[in-house]
C-alpha cells in the first residue's frame, strides 16, 4: 500500500505540473459536448443519454493518454530504467497509474456534471449523482488497462498520434456522436466504448440491467491488462543499456 | 549504515552472480559467457573500455534484463523479483529524474520503497543536498544531479551498492568525497560493485578487479594481482633489423622504432644483446595502468 500510494503521488504531482497535458485533455471532450452534445437534448431522459455517452469520451482520452503517451515516454527514460531497479511490482505501478487515472477521470467528470446541469434540463437526484459517478469510474479500468498495453507497444513519438486516432475512432463506433456510418454499424455492439455506455445507461430507472456489457467490459480488462503484461516483458529485452 | 540483519537473505558469501552469462541486443553480442560473483564485504570493480559489456552485467545483476543464456543471481535470487532488490541500491543514469518533481519529493518516492530507509533529513545532510530539498531537479545543475543520484544509491540503508561509472563526469572534489562515501559505506561492512574505465579508481578503491572487453572476462584478482599481469615495461629502441624471438612478443614498429611491451625488461635486453641486434637510443619505461591496460586489451596506445 505504502509503494502505490507513493508512486501514485509522484504520478499525480509529475501530471498536474504539466498543463500542456491536462488542460486540452480536460477542454477538448467538454467542448465536444457543448458543441454536438448539448444540442442533441430535448428532454431530461435525452440529457442523461447525451451525457453519458460524452462521459465516455472525456474517459476513454484520459486513460489513453494518461496510460498510453506517459508510458510510452517513461519507457524510454532512463528514470524508468532506474525505477526497474527498486523493489515494486510492476502490478503495484500499475494500480498506482490507475488510481491516478481515476483522479483525474473524477475532475473531469464533475465539470462535465456542472456544465450539463447548467445548460440541460438532466435531473437526478443525489444518490444517482454519486451512483453514476462511481459507475463511470469503476466501468472505465478496461479503458485503463487497455491505455497501459498501448504504453507498452508503441514507442514515444508515434504514442500520441495512435492515443489519439484510437481515441476518436473508438468513441465515433462506439456511439458517442450517435450511431456510426453503416458498415461501421456492425461492429458497434463489440468495441469497448459501446459496452461502456450500454453498462452505464443501464443503470438508469426502468432500463434493463446489461449483463452482456459488463462482461465485454470485464473481457477488455482482462486483455488490456495481459497485453500490458506482455508488452512490459517483452520491452525488458529490448533498449541496449 | 550496512545493517546485520538476520532478516536479510542469502547469508552466503556471495550476494550477487552471473554465471555463464550471453545476451544479445539485436546484432551486437554484449555479453559471450561471462562468468562472476561478488562476495560479501568486497569492494569489486569491473573494469573494462566502453562498450565492453559492463552496464549490461550490471543490468542483468538488478534485474532490469533477462539473460538469453546462462544465471543471474541477487541474494540467491533471480534479480527481476522485487523481493531480490531489497537491499541492492542504484544510481540512475544522469539527467534522469522527472524534472517537475523536487528534490524532496524524489528522495521520499524512493525511500518508501525500503523498510529501513534513512531519513530525508540525513540524506540531504549527508550528500549536500539541504539547500536543494524544495528545488526542482529539472533545475539542477550536473554536480547537484550525480549527488542526488548517488544519494538514491544509498537511501534504503543497501547491503549491496552498484554503481555504474559514479565518478564519469566529476570534478576531483567532488570524486574524491563520492570516494569517502564508498570507502566508509565499505568500511561499515557493506558490499560495492562499480564499474570504471578508469584504473586509479579501481586502483583508489577495489579490493578485487575483473577486468572485462568485448563481454568477454579477461582478467580477474586483487588490484596487485591485475597490476602484476599488467605491469609491463615499454622497451623502445632503433633498429634496422629485428630478429625472430620478438615475433612472439607484443612488438610495435614504426620505421626503424621498435617498441616492446615485456614484464622484464632486463631478460629482453640480455637477449637482444646475446643475438647481436645492433640496436640504438634504448630507453625503457615502466608504463602507465592505463597504457598497459590498452595493451592487454589489445587497444591502440
Amino acid at each position: 500500500m505504502k509503494l502505490i500510494w507513493a508512486h501514485s503521488k509522484a504520478n499525480f504531482l509529475e501530471m498536474i505540473r504539466i498543463p500542456g497535458f491536462w488542460v486540452p485533455m480536460l477542454t477538448i471532450p467538454i467542448m465536444l459536448y457543448l458543441f454536438f452534445g448539448v444540442p442533441e437534448v430535448t428532454d431530461p431522459g435525452s440529457a442523461a443519454w447525451v451525457m453519458v455517452r460524452f462521459a465516455a469520451l472525456g474517459v476513454l482520452g484520459l486513460a489513453f493518454f494518461q496510460f498510453g503517451v506517459f508510458i510510452a515516454n517513461d519507457r524510454e527514460s532512463n528514470w524508468e530504467v532506474y525505477l526497474r531497479t527498486l523493489p515494486v511490482a510492476p502490478l503495484e505501478r500499475f494500480i498506482a497509474r490507475l488510481l491516478v487515472a481515476l483522479v483525474s477521470e473524477l475532475i473531469f467528470l464533475l465539470v462535465l456534471f456542472v456544465l450539463a446541469a447548467l445548460t440541460t434540463p438532466v435531473e437526478l437526484d443525489w444518490n444517482s449523482w454519486i451512483l453514476l459517478t462511481a459507475v463511470l469510474l469503476i466501468a472505465s479500468i478496461p479503458f485503463g488497462t487497455l491505455g497501459i498495453a498501448l504504453g507498452y507497444w508503441v514507442n514515444a513519438r508515434s504514442a500520441s498520434a495512435i492515443a489519439n486516432v484510437l481515441w476518436i475512432s473508438l468513441a465515433y463506433v462506439g456511439g458517442v456522436w450517435g450511431d456510426p456510418a453503416e458498415p461501421l454499424k456492425a461492429i458497434m455492439p463489440f468495441v469497448p466504448t459501446r459496452f461502456y455506455i450500454q453498462a452505464v445507461a443501464s443503470l438508469a430507472p426502468g432500463q434493463p440491467v446489461a449483463p452482456g456489457a459488463w462482461l465485454g467490459l470485464l473481457i477488455y480488462a482482462v486483455c488490456g491488462m495481459l497485453l500490458a503484461v506482455w508488452g512490459y516483458r517483452r520491452d525488458e529485452g529490448r533498449r541496449y543499456c | 549504515m550496512a545493517m546485520a540483519d538476520n532478516k536479510i537473505p542469502g547469508q552466503g558469501e556471495e550476494l550477487a552472480a552471473l554465471r555463464g552469462v550471453h545476451k544479445r541486443f539485436g546484432n551486437i553480442a554484449a555479453l559471450k559467457g561471462v562468468d562472476l560473483e561478488v562476495r560479501r564485504g568486497e569492494i569489486m570493480a569491473l573494469l573494462g573500455p566502453n562498450g565492453a559489456g559492463k552496464t549490461t552485467a550490471i543490468s542483468l545483476l538488478l534485474g532490469r534484463r533477462k539473460p538469453d543464456q546462462g544465471t543471474a543471481a541477487l541474494f540467491g535470487l533471480d534479480p527481476r523479483l522485487p523481493a531480490a532488490r531489497r537491499w541492492v541500491g542504484a544510481t540512475p543514469q544522469e539527467t534522469a529524474f522527472p524534472w517537475t518533481l523536487t528534490v524532496m519529493e524524489v528522495l521520499d518516492l524512493v525511500r518508501a520503497h525500503f523498510d529501513h530507509a534513512l531519513s530525508a533529513k540525513e540524506l540531504l545532510v549527508k550528500f549536500d543536498l539541504v539547500d536543494l530539498a524544495a528545488r526542482q531537479t529539472g533545475g539542477l545543475s550536473g554536480g547537484q544531479q550525480r549527488r542526488l543520484a548517488v544519494a538514491l544509491a544509498f537511501a534504503g540503508r543497501p547491503v549491496i551498492v552498484f554503481l555504474d561509472e559514479p565518478t564519469t563526469g566529476l570534478d576531483v572534489e567532488a570524486r574524491r568525497s563520492l570516494w569517502k562515501t564508498i570507502r566508509t559505506f565499505s568500511e561499515e561492512g557493506g558490499t560495492v560493485l562499480l564499474t570504471t574505465h578508469y584504473l586509479e579508481e579501481a586502483e583508489a578503491l577495489a579490493d578485487r578487479v575483473v577486468v572485462i572487453h568485448q563481454g568477454q572476462v579477461l582478467e580477474e584478482g586483487s588490484v596487485a594481482q591485475i597490476r602484476g599481469r599488467v605491469n609491463l615495461q615499454r622497451v623502445q629502441f632503433e633498429a634496422s633489423s629485428l630478429p625472430g624471438f620478438l615475433r612472439e612478443m607484443n612488438v610495435r614498429r614504426e620505421n626503424e622504432t621498435c617498441t616492446v611491451y615485456v614484464q622484464d625488461s632486463d631478460e629482453l635486453i640480455r637477449r637482444l644483446v646475446m643475438e647481436g641486434v645492433q640496436f640504438s637510443n634504448l630507453e625503457v619505461h615502466r608504463t602507465s595502468l592505463e597504457e598497459a591496460f590498452l595493451v592487454l586489451t589489445g587497444g591502440e596506445v
